[in-house]
């Protein structure tokens, strides 16, 4: 009667009862809270933002966890519901002063980026970026367009490698690596000029 | 174009390097450009620098409020009460 054909039976799915199902969301998705949280304040920068975010990841995450496919990455999926979470409702909601996305604005920051690197990095410098205190680390990436901002922050805070990104972000590769090339590039320009503003490094004395 | 100039070609690739995205052959390429070209390992001295300031950022720890947790495991619970369906 049962026609048993594509499911592999080691599929824990096709046997579990709900209330084995909801045990497993409990024991295996609420170890990310923290991570999770953590990632929303960063995306939202905002608390009670974070708490929204995070409350209706879990709830899309519960009511689709039929949908995820037990042994696989359970991190990344999370990670993906929550971007999109953001993306969908608070993003669009809430426009960001520093949002414009405008290429003409990221091009010209570029440009000053490699300014900065003719002008020939020294270890001094090196020592004054190595003294930039996170706030100021935190403020350069906020001025970051928000895909920019996402994919750095997937990449060099969350750890996430560049393909599960692009399946978090629903992106090509090409497009992860180049928003993280430009972005990583605007960030390098942003504290290249704090240590500057420091007068540690940089000769520029008479520029 | 990049082809011809090494320095361009081995900047763009950075972050996959720093990253770890690199093959073992790609990632030796840039190596070997970076201990022959002082320009280049000066401006990857600064990217790995701003990756560790990034992974600094991460090192606070932030833990999700108490209430908020309470809120998602009483959802989750509510959520697989007994099927109202059946």
């Amino acid at each position: 009667m049962w026609k048993l054909m594509s499911t592999p039976p080691s599929d824990v799915r096709d046997t579990e009862t709900q209330e084995k199902r909801t045990e497993r969301f409990e024991r295996d998705a609420m170890e990310y809270l923290d991570q999770l949280y953590a990632a929303a304040l960063r995306m939202t920068r905002n608390p009670a933002d974070a708490e929204d975010v995070v409350q209706e990841t879990y709830a899309k995450a519960f009511s689709s966890f039929a949908q995820f496919t037990p042994g696989t990455n359970l991190r990344a999926w999370l990670y993906r519901i929550l971007t999109n979470t953001y993306i969908n409702s608070y993003r669009k909601a809430k426009r960001q002063p520093q949002s414009s996305g405008d290429a003409q604005v990221e091009d010209w920051q570029l440009a000053r980026a490699a300014s900065h690197d003719s002008v020939g990095l020294r270890s001094a410098e090196l020592e004054a970026l190595e003294a930039v205190p996170d706030a100021i680390v935190t403020e350069a990436l906020d001025s970051l367009s928000p895909d920019f901002r996402q994919t750095v922050l997937l990449s060099d805070v969350e750890g996430f490698s560049y393909k599960e990104i692009a399946e978090i972000m629903g992106t090509p590769i090409g497009t992860v690596m180049s928003r993280l090339n430009r972005g990583r590039a605007q960030l390098r320009a942003k504290l290249a000029d704090y240590a500057a503003e420091r007068g540690i490094g940089v000769n520029r004395d008479n520029d | 174009m990049t082809k011809d100039d090494p320095c361009a070609e081995a900047m763009n690739q950075v972050h996959a390097f720093l990253h770890g995205e690199l093959s073992e052959e790609a990632a030796d390429e840039i190596r070997e450009h970076l201990i022959a070209c002082e320009h280049c390992v000066d401006s990857y001295d600064v990217e790995a620098c701003i990756d560790t300031l990034l992974k600094r950022c991460a090192q606070v720890e932030i833990s999700a409020p108490v209430s908020l947790r309470v809120r998602i495991t009483q959802m989750v619970v509510r959520g697989s009460g007994p099927a109202n369906s059946f």
